[in-house]
């Protein structure tokens, strides 16, 4: 797209993300989520490749899995759903990206998540309410992943209390659930590919 | 030709592309990059679109072989000698030089520059056309840098230097289709294969197209009806294998001569 004249870089395409709520106006969360997101699809766009551009990317939430206090599902559905977008545009990329949230729970509330706990990936938002009281610590995370295989990690967005054994834990399950996502994600670009290709028959 | 679906990042299977006869001398294979894959230097062959990848083996130089990521959606990315279809949108300079300003929807520079002197037969003044705008033009795409943005359009053949069906369109009607479309009706007879959808049509009306690389078509036709239901009939049939579009194309010219 064209690019209005005070944003225009020489060298680079202008990537651009709006983040726009389910309910009411824009606020601090949602310029949260447009850092997070230019932070993990920006060093992923070859930008170079289309200098004095605009690359504009409109996230509109539907429904935020998220309660109140969290930002999670909504973030690393954002990356997901971003990245997607990207990939049927075809903008050139340099990698595929997967992200997933983990939530951790103390079953308990005085003792610490993990051991006693339990963990959710990617929990939907009746299973958040029920254990809303007890999260102890949330994460965020995004991998990159080249040819299915994980690559680097791009994003650890974690809030509350945990140590640093869990976070290394929560990797671990994260770069499980990402190469499970990106796997998901190659069968629906194939299966696409194959419907748009299905005229050479 | 072969092909798989391939993404962004993947690693490309050179030796199944190339074969096993990989050496060094004069004679080793030559691959020639296609849209979708960036080579950065020395070694790194880099997909940077999701598609299926095709490889082409050609002649010349011998034992070439073409890489690249096909793609029927995105948008479009102008190239010289691309022919496009825009509207004029505003016109600038003076009398003795002036520009037109042409819209091209669906490109990455969205806009491009045609010079009232790029016509046929504007050697003077008094014979160059005067576009108003939103004059629909079919054009070629002269110079274009990603660097330096705007792409310069011509309106005529360079090689007669006569119209050839260049410059404005009169009449008829103006539609979207998706790049990979727009680039199978320019191809070559038979370059995919069999007849197109172009080729089933003409069996059945006469009308008159014109597809712009951008993603565009103009169709003309003997009535207003029969120009929308050309135009259903190349969308619908976009994806549909031969035999299933021709049954297609026949229906739905059959459906509006009937009405």
């Amino acid at each position: 797209m064209e690019v209005n004249k005070r944003d225009e870089l020489p060298d680079v395409a202008t990537l651009e993300i709006v983040v726009r709520p389910d309910v009411g106006v824009a606020s601090t969360r949602e310029q949260f989520l447009q850092d997070r997101i230019r932070r993990v699809v920006g060093p992923v766009i070859a930008l170079e490749l289309h200098p004095r551009t605009l690359i504009q990317i409109v996230v509109q939430i539907v429904q935020s899995g998220d309660t109140k206090a969290l930002n999670t599902i909504a973030l690393s559905a954002s990356i997901n759903a971003t990245y997607m977008a990207l990939l049927d545009a075809g903008v050139p990329l340099r990698s595929t990206v997967s992200a997933t949230s983990i939530v951790c729970y103390a079953t308990s509330s005085t003792q610490a998540a993990l051991t006693t706990g339990g963990v959710l990936i990617d929990p939907t938002r009746p299973e958040l309410e029920k254990i809303e009281k007890d999260i102890t610590s949330v994460h965020t995370i995004a991998y990159e992943l080249k040819g299915g295989q994980m690559e680097r990690l791009l994003l650890s967005e974690s809030v509350g209390s945990f140590t640093e054994d869990e976070v290394f834990e929560c990797y671990d399950a994260a770069a499980k659930v990402c190469e499970e996502t990106n796997r998901t994600m190659r069968e629906a670009v194939t299966k696409s590919v194959q419907q748009k290709g299905r005229w050479r028959d | 030709m072969s092909s798989e679906v391939i993404l962004p990042g993947d690693p490309i299977p050179l030796d199944s592309v190339i074969g096993n006869d990989l050496d060094d001398s004069d004679s080793g294979p030559v691959i020639q990059l296609g849209p979708g894959i960036l080579h950065i230097p020395p070694e790194t062959l880099l997909p940077i679109r999701a598609g299926t990848l095709t490889t082409l083996t050609r002649s010349k130089p011998p034992k070439s072989t073409t890489i690249y990521v096909d793609t029927s959606g995105g948008r479009y990315v102008p190239a010289v000698q691309d022919t496009i279809l825009g509207t004029v949108i505003g016109r600038f300079g003076d009398q003795e030089k002036s520009f037109y300003r042409v819209s091209i929807p669906g490109s990455a520079a969205p806009i491009g520059i045609l010079s009232s002197a790029a016509f046929a037969n504007a050697a003077s003044r008094h014979t160059r056309p005067n576009l108003s705008n939103g004059t629909t033009v079919y054009a070629r795409i002269s110079a274009f840098s990603i660097a330096l943005g705007e792409p310069e359009l011509e309106c005529f053949d360079e090689n007669t230097g006569k119209e050839g069906g260049f410059g404005e369109l009169k009449g008829g009607m103006l539609a979207d289709v998706s790049i990979g479309l727009a680039r199978r009706l320019l191809a070559p007879n038979g370059a995919y294969g069999g007849p197109s959808v172009v080729d089933a049509l003409g069996k059945l009306v006469p009308f008159e197209i014109a597809v712009g690389r951008n993603g565009r078509i103009w169709i003309d036709s003997e009535s207003c009806k029969m120009t929308v239901a050309i135009i259903t009939a190349i969308q619908e049939a976009e994806e549909l294998p031969r035999e299933q579009m021709e049954e297609r194309v026949q229906k739905i010219i059959k459906g509006a001569r009937k009405e």
